[in-house]
């Protein structure tokens, strides 16, 4: 029987730990066991060989390591190692005479992927598909991705084996006792996302014993339709004399096993402790045995890697990430000016929005490149699912590949070019979809004209494999004031397609009181009716509480909300973020700005600011105040009398000023303030952020526009930004030897396309000397030293 | 293990005086310890290895580890074992970091001191904890911690350690390319068993080293200087620590 038949079928018994064993042989610690492979062929051969005989239907490679991350520090290349291992586990299966598949073994890269580290998803992806071709070449029959802690890693892995082989996918992942792993990642997600892309086999393996990690398992099974995959630990390790012991006996580790086939599991194999008599001992009792049936809970989610929405449900999707009919956003967006953004986003998610939709359909902007750009720096900071908006398909195609979790799409329609141009990575990706209730024809004015179309996009859909519970249906909102009769057949067509279609609904809410008095009361009834129709993701400012109330009281008059307690539970979050701050004084305007400045209090200085600007001009407010205020702060932290912790939170309470001035500016179109532009950086490599950060807090308060380009930072994309933007002054930071090289080779980068741009740098381990050796113009010491520089450069 | 966040090394690698008045920053002190506890997931990991004393330094037993340089050889030179340690306060802490970046660079600052000073807190748990074994075994005592890319002891070796430990699959700890550690909160370290004080005391030396630059010592906290500055390569030259102030960066 071939594996593919036998799968989720029959169990498919796996070998186990290969790590473990070597070093009982005398591997040292810290030596590369995939050099064996080449070095000690008959002993790997010989490892495989006892696993077959105790009953194994699949050996694994010896390559869990076998990167081109990893082989560089070894005299072998990726090509040697994997296929001398595929060679050993093929030799050991002629040998013996027992039949087994192959399985080319894939670990983790050893390098954390960005945000959290620094390698990138496109060259961890690479690593992987260069240990795919080689596998493949050599005649693996599947692959097998394990002991991944961090789900975008598995994404690059799976989409990396997919895209470059057409062998059967297995992947597990490690977790710990809490069910997260390392990164955050929960089994919910992880069932999802590989779910999504089409793996063959899913699970867990390595980190505990099978008993700890049995809860674990049962949850797969619960909610995973994939044949599930359980290679545990011989328990957790002890350290005995300096050699690491596993406790568990075979006997011990089988017990939970004989569980878990009970309910279902599917492929069984060991890892780290186990050997020839752990697995010998699970085939004599459950080889060829056959996969117990079970029931699986049907649920499509919008995922990031640790936090998951059940579209089933009634979820807000926040709309404030979108620049349509917004001075600064567009502004933001124009200047690269991400951080402005990501604000936004904070300010959504602290209002209680359950998905974030994001839409950067500006003309003038690189949307792909934007957008891939935005995703990544929104995911390092938040856990909130994101919905990819964009009317074209390419960015989309872009976006959801590079997303971590499952996205939601919006959107396609009833136009046959635009499903056909979308519903393709929409299921290659794994990806829920919105389509929106029109065609080439427009909107049918009827609920059934646009269920018809709805019937049209779910038909479209399972053509290309993407089944109902993946789709949301917007059947789209019209406005009271000019079609007062369509908004009752936009009610009607939501709990038409709801019930006949069984798929979810989305509808964006503000749409309908456009053009009549008193909006918010329309929006809000609107909503209300909307949810007693079964509408699944209103679309919706977070930040509206009273449209947020409405959402939360509807869930608990539909009994939906248990008990109300989700209910009680926003409304008493409300009410303690409504208390007024701990100490808000009697300022009057007119001096106590820069009070407020020296003492660093965030929320006054808006409102004072505001205050003055009727009096007085943007720039007045600017020379007349803030700057004295800055001086006198300057001042007296030089003086030690106060912190660096007081010195950036004078400045950014200085910021808040800015911003209103920015604002006023922006309106009135005032002469612009800006004194000019530098563009900041933390270099190639490195990830501490902060340095930089509150240096250009401080230079944003003196007047200067900081183009950001953020941490870990390629040389090619600090030399675009300066050339680009013409700047007369660059800041490097690096906080680690060994990334000052790499700030060394961006300052000569630099030098070669624009030569008249002066170089500062700054950074623990940097000194004048240093920064002298390294080709900079000047060593800032600290943000003060970066103002200097800059009046010095600007006023040259 | 809950890790205590002393308010006053809060203080201390925030740069500011151990009594520092301003209500908003003690405030915002005092959320961010209450906040941080929640997110570490403090891990760890140590492990004995005999060592031998070569010409090219210091050969750790059992292992494909020989650590080289100067500093590290002076370290260790009068001992028959070491052990080797990693601890990580885990992903979160680092998101957490990140987020604050980007909402206050005032709160990421004071939330990168809280973590700075839970990672040491962790540390000296886990020193604790090595030292209470090693007393156990008959030994006198053990030394400080010392950490790759202190001193001359090159942070190329760190990948190397991380592997001997098997700190990626055991822990989640990382090192990037440029070896830094991933999650930032993280340390990796070497500590020496002293089996027998020897009539000359390696430590107390260092510490009568330090002491003998007697500007300022009333303000400065010498014990601190000795487990973080010694090796430092801007120990001489470095304003902050003549003023009693730390900057918190290692290596």
């Amino acid at each position: 029987m071939e594996l593919k038949d036998k799968l989720g079928k029959k169990i498919i018994l796996f070998d186990g730990a290969m790590g473990t064993v070597l070093q009982q042989r005398g591997l040292k610690a810290g030596d590369v066991p995939e050099k064996l492979n080449i070095e000690k062929r008959e002993e790997i051969v010989e490892i495989h060989k006892s696993y077959l005989k105790s009953g194994a239907e699949i050996l694994t490679t010896n390559t869990f390591g076998a990167n081109a991350l990893k082989m560089e520090e070894t005299d072998y290349s990726v090509e040697e190692v994997i296929s001398a291992a595929v060679q050993n586990a093929r030799q050991a299966v002629i040998e013996s005479g027992i039949d087994a598949a192959v399985a080319l073994d894939m670990g983790p890269l050893g390098e954390l992927l960005e945000p959290m580290g620094s390698l990138s998803f496109d060259e961890a992806y690479n690593l992987y598909q260069q240990q795919v071709l080689v596998g493949v070449e050599h005649g693996a029959d599947l692959i097998h991705i394990e002991t991944i802690a961090d789900l975008y890693e598995a994404r690059a892995a799976v989409l990396a084996a997919k895209e470059n082989s057409n062998l059967s996918i297995f992947c597990t992942l490690t977790f710990e006792e809490d069910g997260r792993t390392f990164t955050g990642g929960s089994i919910r997600s992880m069932i999802s996302v590989l779910e999504g892309l089409g793996v063959d086999g899913i699970g867990l393996n390595c980190s505990l014993g099978p008993e700890k990690l049995e809860p674990l398992v049962e949850e797969v099974l619960q909610y995973s339709k994939l044949p599930v995959i359980l290679q545990a630990n011989a328990g957790l390790p002890v350290m005995e004399n300096g050699e690491t012991v596993f406790k568990i006996s075979p006997a011990e580790y089988y017990k939970p096993l004989a569980r878990l086939y009970e309910k279902g599991l599917a492929v069984i194999g060991g890892c780290c402790g186990t050997n020839e008599e752990f697995i010998s001992l699970i085939a004599e009792n459950l080889k060829n045995k056959k996969v117990k049936e079970r029931e699986v809970v049907k649920e499509s989610l919008a995922c990031s890697p640790s936090q998951y929405v059940n579209l089933a449900g009634v979820n807000v999707v926040g709309e404030r990430i979108n620049p349509t009919g917004k001075a600064a956003f567009k502004e933001a967006l124009r200047n690269g000016d991400l951080d402005y953004i990501l604000k936004v986003a904070v300010e959504e998610v602290d209002a209680g929005a359950d998905i974030l939709d994001v839409n950067l359909g500006l003309p003038e902007i690189d949307e792909k490149k934007v957008m891939v750009k935005l995703i990544t720096e929104l995911q390092g900071i938040l856990d909130i699912p994101l919905q990819i908006d964009s009317s074209n398909p390419e960015v989309i195609d872009e976006a959801i590949r590079y997303y971590n979790g499952t996205a939601i799409v919006n959107s396609v329609n009833g136009e046959l070019e635009v499903l056909e141009k979308t519903l393709p990575a929409v299921k290659k990706y794994g990806a829920a979809v919105i389509g929106l209730t029109m065609d080439d024809d427009g909107i049918p004015t009827t609920a059934e004209g646009r269920f018809e179309i709805a019937e049209r996009i779910v038909s479209r859909a399972a053509e290309h494999g993407i089944s109902r519970d993946k789709i949301i249906i917007d059947c789209l909102t019209l406005t009271a004031s000019a079609q007062q009769e369509g908004v009752r057949e936009t009610l009607k067509a939501v709990k038409m397609v709801k019930e006949k279609l069984g798929v979810k609904t989305t509808l964006g809410v503000s749409n309908v009181s456009f053009g009549l008095p008193a909006r918010p009361v329309l929006n809000r009834t609107f909503l209300s009716m909307a949810l007693y129709q079964g509408l699944n993701l209103p679309i919706i400012d977070p930040n509206d509480v009273e449209m947020m109330a409405a959402v939360k009281a509807a869930a608990v008059l539909n009994n939906i909300d248990q008990g109300a307690a989700q209910y009680i539970e926003y409304m008493s979050e409300l009410e303690n973020k409504s208390e007024p701050e701990a100490e808000k004084e009697d300022l009057n305007e007119e001096n106590d700005l820069q009070t407020v400045i020296i003492r660093g209090l965030k929320s006054e200085s808006a409102r004072l600011t505001k205050a003055i600007l009727k009096e007085k001009e943007a720039l007045e407010v600017v020379n007349e105040y803030l700057i004295p205020a800055l001086d006198m702060v300057g001042e007296r932290y030089e003086k030690g009398d106060i912190f660096l912790p007081q010195l950036v939170q004078s400045a950014e309470t200085v910021k808040e000023a800015f911003s209103v001035l920015k604002e006023e500016m922006a309106r009135t179109g005032g002469r612009d303030i800006s004194k000019g532009k530098i563009v900041m950086a933390t270099v190639k490599g490195d990830v501490h952020d902060i340095g930089k950060n509150i240096v250009k807090t401080v230079l944003e308060n003196y007047g200067y526009q900081i183009i950001d380009l953020g941490r870990n930072v390629n040389i090619r994309e600090v030399v675009k930004s300066v050339v680009e933007n013409e700047v007369k002054l660059l800041g490097l930071s690096a906080l680690m030897t060994t990334t000052v090289k790499n700030m060394e080779k961006t300052i000569k980068a630099v030098r070669e396309q624009s030569p008249e741009c002066q170089i500062m740098v700054g950074g623990a381990v940097l000194t004048t000397d240093y920064a002298e050796m390294i080709d900079a113009d000047f060593y800032a010491r600290d943000a003060k030293e970066a103002v200097e520089i800059a009046k010095e450069v600007f006023t040259e | 293990m809950e890790l205590e966040i002393e308010r006053t090394e809060v203080l201390r690698y925030l740069q500011t005086s151990k009594d520092l008045e301003d209500d908003n920053i003690n405030r915002l002190i005092a959320e961010a310890t209450a906040e941080i506890k929640n997110l570490i997931n403090f891990r760890y990991l140590y492990q004995k290895f005999p060592i031998e004393l070569n010409e090219n330094g210091i050969k750790v037993k059992g292992t494909t580890l020989t650590l080289e340089g100067k500093s590290i050889k002076k370290h260790l030179k009068n001992y028959g074992e070491i052990y080797i340690m990693a601890a990580t306060l885990g992903a979160q802490v680092d998101k957490k970091i990140s987020y604050y970046e980007k909402v206050s660079v005032t709160k990421s600052m004071i939330f990168d001191a809280c973590a700075t000073t839970a990672i040491e807190a962790g540390c000296d748990q886990v020193e604790a904890e090595i030292k209470k074994e090693v007393l156990a075994a008959g030994n006198e005592d053990i030394t400080f911690r010392y950490s790759p890319g202190y001193g001359d002891l090159g942070i190329e070796i760190q990948k190397e350690v991380l592997r001997i430990l098997e700190a990626p699959k055991k822990i989640g700890l990382t090192a990037s390319k440029y070896n830094m550690l991933i999650p930032t909160k993280s340390v990796t370290a070497i500590i020496g068993v002293i089996a027998e004080k020897t009539e000359v005391d390696q430590q107390a030396e260092e510490r009568k080293d330090i002491g003998s630059e007697s500007e300022n010592s009333k303000d400065r906290d010498l014990e601190f200087e000795i487990r973080h500055c010694k090796n430092c390569i801007l120990y001489q030259d470095c304003e902050l620590r003549r003023k009693g102030i730390y900057c918190g960066a290692k290596g």
